[in-house]
């Protein structure tokens, strides 16, 4: 896993390479991948970089200038304070959830993601025992 | 069918007797959902929701195959398949190889020549994510 880049400002898509790289076995056709398809993997991929249930993640697809923008809410894991081993802080996990989510996204599904979005709408707390 | 009646076959002696092969759509599809269903990655043949492929249906009101809409002429055959992938592999990846699949199994099967594939991914199967609606499962 490389370095993700400021998650900040972020910077302009690369296009997927393009479908024609295998020009051996190009036929005649279209493809098409409806909606349903993109949000899909997006609560997918929200799900796997956040290390939450698909079900959780509420997706909405918009357009931003011609690529997608992609507005994800989710609750959030929260361990209790005392654990050993404490996870990231919530703000810190979100912001850095947007390249990652956007570098499998667009890998899955070859679309233009210009804006990624995170929502914290809530914490999936980890009940492990209390500290007595 | 609108199958139209045998074209004068040439009289030449020592040919094929009289009559007409034709392949309908519905042996098409059957031939085509057969070759995309085995694809790596593709989770089904058209989609959970109906309404997605309502267009499609219409198309083919009869002798339908869930998700595979097939127009045959008498040499030349096209296929519109919509289907619902496998979380993890890219979907244009998925596409390419559904259409190679479909592409070569209807034109060694069948004779016919392929002229297009249109693959249409309708839905993504998330494990996780497919039962019940969204908004309403939680675990």
């Amino acid at each position: 896993m490389k370095a993700l880049p400021d998650p900040g400002l972020p910077p302009r898509p690369q296009r997927p390479p393009a479908p024609a790289a295998r020009p051996a076995d190009r036929r005649a056709g279209h493809t098409r991948i409806a909606t349903e398809a993109l949000s899909s993997i997006a609560r997918g991929v929200a799900g796997e970089v956040l290390g939450i249930p698909p079900s959780d993640v509420r997706v909405v697809l918009n357009d931003e200038f011609g690529s997608l923008a992609l507005l994800l809410s989710v609750p959030l894991p929260l361990r209790p304070l005392a654990a050993p081993q404490p996870l990231a802080p919530v703000w810190e996990r979100a912001r850095n959830a947007r390249a990652t989510v956007r570098e499998r996204f667009t890998a899955l599904t070859g679309t233009h993601v210009g804006r990624v979005d995170v929502r914290v709408t809530g914490i999936l707390l980890e009940t492990g025992r209390r500290p007595a | 069918m609108d199958q139209e009646p045998t074209p004068a076959t040439p009289a030449v002696p020592g040919a094929l007797p009289a009559g007409n092969t034709s392949v309908t759509p519905a042996a098409v599809a059957k031939v085509a959902a057969a070759a995309a269903s085995a694809v790596r990655g593709v989770h089904a043949l058209g989609t959970a929701s109906p309404r997605a492929f309502g267009a499609l249906r219409e198309a083919v009101a009869h002798d339908a195959v869930l998700g595979v809409a097939a127009e045959v002429g008498t040499t030349q055959a096209a296929v519109d398949i919509v289907l619902t992938a496998e979380y993890g592999r890219p979907l244009y990846d998925l596409a390419d190889d559904v259409r190679a699949a479909v592409h070569d199994a209807v034109e060694h099967q069948t004779g016919l020549q392929v002229i297009e594939v249109n693959v249409e991914i309708g839905d993504v199967h998330v494990p996780g994510l497919h039962d019940g609606h969204p908004g309403t499962d939680r675990q």
